[in-house]
């Protein structure tokens, strides 16, 4: 995945942001709450942490985020967003929806 | 009604003109079937004869008639059936089809109404299971409040008013709150469908994904609560809700991206989705660039996530399909209005594409790659370090030696192999480093890796020249000081290298590469004043390497007892036979049951030119070892082979060391055999220039009796008979084969060999494809498959003589040492040597 995307940083942050919030995230997501969390952010950290790394990446990463567009966007999602449920009118007009099929 | 008639005048005949009996045969035949609409008819003529007996049957037939209309959405046909109904029994219509019927039209509060009245009053029969689930489902989809189920059914009142206010609650983000609500929904309540539906929407939300997937996977198959978690399944696992084969995909993924709150892309990602798993790769990208104005983009967030799944998926797919997609999404750029991050992003990608495609020439790639950096100056302004990067990458390119594998790509098997481990374009390697560094002079990497292209090249003026400029520059850096070490070494300046490599190690203790410098450098000393006859000297320094050595056994170069063998055989060499001699006895007292310690003694001695005496000593032990070998001894010492073989590779002795081992492994067969030894054997022997087949095929059935499903031993039968064969061109059949294997070993969860022959099987279907690909597109290849066996027989039958010839060479240079008995070989004559 994109690692700015999972450390919550910008393509343009320095090092030391960039550190400082991998080692917030690292804090909120240790080796024993969240293994994977914890393996994700720190490959992300490593490809990012110093701007030579940075420009590497952004010159020779070759990797995918999914073997199609949507898993692409499912990937994105499941890694990047926050999850956010719909309002009770929109799960209303959902399950409505749901309801003629 | 007209296809009735029209079904009736095909040898039905009229009603009017049967019997009962037989029109009675033939209504009970046609409600089996459930064809209402031809026992009406039947039936309507029974009534006509006897009306109070036929029709209750008349009004049940209408009913199934109606049902069946309404589950097939015809509202219109069904309500002229409920109006019949209706005049027949001359009450109200059925509750429960009333409900349906509502239900379909949209009107839910008139659904849910017409189902509580269906229960009756106060202590009125319980709904049954699935009816229950319906009411449930009608209730709570109504969303609006029913006087009569407060007054007459106040527990299910309850727990509806629970439903409703735990979706408020989940909707407002109190997932706490909602999970208290659903504590007042009993297991056994016709909500428990809903309780445990927001009990997996709440564990969603709070990112508990495992326990979100066990409760909404337990939902029954086809209800309404089913449906509506199956995009949430999908979000969490695209394996969880698997789609039938004429299940169209479209409606999940549009549910997707609603339930991810992406509406402005659920009328294109679906369809986008669609193109490119019909492997209509670029129309997919085109429809994504025409929906989406912003795409394809480097700024950070989902379009630019799709951006590179669009640019850098090419480099994933197989050689025909991305030739095809890399052209035709240059076609579609083409065409669109000029976008340099558009433009960007393909000339990256179609640079690292190319870059390994020796149809495009060094200087095309040199170009193309400042055509980015160009395009990267425009977009985002200048960047001196990205345009140091980009030079010392096409120095990387340039530098880079040869692959030690031909390509299989099928042009490969008729040319001239390019000589291994040549150089691709020195000069313009050294150009694209000097270039890279004269942009931005501080990156010691660049100047290291300059270093090591004039290493590979032999370009040794020039090294000693950029190391003393890198020395000055970065005087402090453990890896400019280990590179120097080891140069100083290679000079014989012994001390002043030690010294160098010293510091190294004190800088950063945990680097094992300079710690086995340092120990080399040792050991190359000793020996050297050994020779000298300074035998304080080689002494105080091997003291020195036992310090720094561990008392690891499979580490030849720090492992203690093999620091000991080596002081030992300085000893000898420097005229101190009395203290050799003890220090032997001391180390190989202690050797393991499998003699590893006294061979290498041997093959260390012999490589060090060690007094003859010793080494025929030495060989004796050698001998009794090899005549009581077990496989697993022999395992042990082909470690000890294999370790001294690189650092004397071009000894004429080693050969015959190579087939002592060999024999003496394949005496060993005959005794029981771990299938690790076995492992390292086989390996071993494949490993050799001439693998010896017999030994392989002895050990490798060995095991293949033992474990017939051994899918290690099943890949080196299949390696085994690749080698046996004259012609080893891949086929579909070993493809088959590979594919069978990789099965068991994914069965047995072995994830080493499973990559192994992913990897293989990749390799082997790219040139399938590639081959067919050829025969497609590049027509001035000859079809004919006897002309390529013969073009390929004529290069194998070459490649053989010129091995023949070879060995014949080596047997007459091996006489002529043999008679020089007394001038034996220098360690140092080669530099190269690590020790």
């Amino acid at each position: 995945m994109d690692p700015y995307e999972v450390l919550g940083v910008s393509a343009q942050a320095d090092d030391e942001t960039i550190r400082r919030t991998y080692l917030e995230l690292v804090r909120q997501f240790s080796p024993d709450s969240d293994p994977d969390a914890f393996k994700r952010i720190s490959q992300a950290y490593e490809l990012v942490k110093n701007e030579k790394l940075r420009l590497e990446h952004y010159l020779f990463d070759r990797s995918v985020p999914g073997d199609t567009p949507f898993q692409a966007f499912l990937q994105h999602s499941r890694v990047c967003e926050k999850r956010k449920p719909l309002t009770f009118e929109q799960m209303k007009a959902y399950l409505r929806k749901c309801a003629k099929k | 009604m007209t296809q009735f008639k029209k079904q009736k005048t095909k040898g039905h005949g009229s009603p009017k003109l049967m019997t009962t009996e037989v029109l009675e045969e033939k209504t009970a035949a046609d409600i089996e079937q459930q064809n209402y609409g031809r026992a009406k008819e039947w039936l309507k003529e029974l009534c006509k004869r006897n009306k109070e007996l036929y029709q209750p049957q008349l009004i049940a037939c209408y009913q199934g008639l109606a049902r069946q209309m309404l589950e097939k959405g015809q509202r219109q046909e069904a309500k002229t059936v409920f109006e019949q109904i209706g005049v027949l029994t001359g009450r109200p219509f059925d509750g429960r089809l009333e409900a349906q019927r509502p239900t379909l039209a949209d009107d839910y509060n008139v659904t849910a109404l017409a189902m509580v009245r269906r229960y009756g009053n106060v202590g009125g029969e319980a709904p049954r299971a699935a009816e229950g689930k319906t009411l449930a489902d009608a209730l709570v989809i109504a969303f609006s409040d029913i006087p009569e189920l407060r007054d007459n059914h106040p527990d299910l009142h309850r727990e509806l008013i629970a439903v409703r206010t735990a979706l408020e609650h989940l909707g407002a983000l109190r997932f706490a709150e909602a999970q208290n609500e659903l504590k007042a929904i009993g297991r056994q309540s016709i909500f428990a469908d809903w309780r445990l539906f927001l009990k997996g929407l709440c564990a969603f939300y709070t990112g508990d994904d495992a326990k979100a997937l066990e409760a909404l996977q337990r939902l029954e198959k086809d209800s309404l609560l089913f449906r509506a978690a199956r995009p949430f399944l999908h979000i969490i696992s695209d394996e969880a809700t698997p789609l039938s084969r004429e299940e169209a995909k479209e409606p999940l993924l549009i549910d997707v991206c609603r339930i991810l709150q992406r509406p402005e892309l659920d009328h294109v990602l679906p369809r986008a989705e669609y193109l490119w798993r019909m492997g209509r790769h670029a129309d997919s990208f085109e429809h994504v660039c025409r929906m989406l104005s912003d795409f394809p983009t480097n700024e950070p967030g989902l379009l630019r996530t799709l951006s590179r799944f669009y640019f850098q998926t090419l480099f994933h797919m197989s050689l025909s399909q991305r030739d095809k997609y890399f052209h035709d999404i240059h076609s579609i750029l083409k065409k669109r209005p000029k976008n340099d991050v558009a433009n960007l992003l393909y000339t990256r990608s179609r640079n690292l594409f190319i870059e390994n495609d020796r149809r495009f020439s060094d200087h095309d790639l040199w170009r193309m790659w400042e055509e980015f950096l160009s395009c990267h100056h425009r977009v985002a302004g200048e960047n001196s370090r990205l345009c140091a990067l980009v030079y010392a990458h096409l120095g990387d390119l340039f530098g880079d030696t040869l692959p030690q594998d031909a390509p299989m790509h099928r042009k490969a098997w008729f040319t001239r192999r390019e000589k291994k481990g040549e150089i691709r374009n020195f000069r313009l390697a050294e150009e694209a480093y000097e270039k890279s560094l004269a942009i931005y002079p501080a990156d010691k990497d660049t100047h290291l890796k300059l270093l090591s292209l004039y290493e590979k090249d032999n370009h040794n003026q020039k090294r000693n020249k950029k190391l003393d400029e890198i020395v000055r520059l970065f005087p402090d850096d453990k890896d400019v000081l280990a590179k120097n070490g080891n140069y100083c070494i290679e000079r014989k300046a012994y001390l002043k290298g030690i010294e160098y490599l010293k510091r190294a190690v004190a800088l950063d203790p945990l680097a094992r590469i300079n710690r086995e410098a340092l120990g080399i450098a040792y050991i190359k000393a000793s020996l050297h004043f050994a020779r000298q006859r300074k035998g304080s000297r080689q002494r105080e320094l091997m003291k020195e390497a036992l310090e720094l050595g561990e008392a690891d056994i499979t580490n030849m170069t720090l492992g203690r007892p093999y620091l000991q063998v080596r002081q030992a055989i300085f000893e000898s060499i420097g005229g101190g036979d009395a203290e050799g001699n003890l220090l032997f006895a001391e180390v190989l007292k202690n050797d393991s049951q499998d003699g590893r310690l006294s061979y290498f003694a041997y093959l260390i001695g012999k490589t060090y030119e060690a007094p003859l005496p010793v080494i025929s000593r030495l060989e004796k032990s050698v001998k009794t070892i090899f005549a009581t070998a077990t496989p697993a001894g022999v395992a042990a010492l082909i470690d000890v082979i294999k370790y001294v073989r690189l650092i004397v590779s071009d000894k004429w002795w080693m050969d015959k060391e190579s087939k002592r081992l060999n024999a003496c492994a394949l005496k060993a067969a005959a005794k029981p055999c771990a299938p690790g030894d076995a492992e390292k054997i086989v390996s071993y022997a494949f490993d050799e220039r001439w693998p010896d087949l017999g030994l392989i095929n002895r050990y490798v059935k060995k095991m293949l009796n033992l474990d017939p499903k051994s899918p290690l031993f099943l890949y080196y039968h299949y390696l085994h008979d690749k080698q046996s064969h004259l012609f080893p061109r891949p086929t579909t059949k070993d493809l088959k084969r590979l594919r069978n294997i990789q099965a068991i070993a994914v069965e047995r969860n072995e994830r080493l060999l499973i990559n192994l022959l992913g990897k293989e099987i990749r390799q082997i279907e790219e040139f399938l494809s590639s081959s067919r690909y050829d025969d497609e597109y590049e027509h001035e290849e000859d079809d004919n498959d006897n002309a390529i066996n013969l073009e390929r027989f004529a290069a194998e039958i070459a490649e053989k003589l010129e091995r023949i010839i070879e060995l014949r060479d080596k047997s007459a240079s091996r006489k002529q040492k043999k008679k020089a008995a007394t001038a034996q070989y220098s360690l140092f004559d080669d530099p190269d040597s690590p020790i």
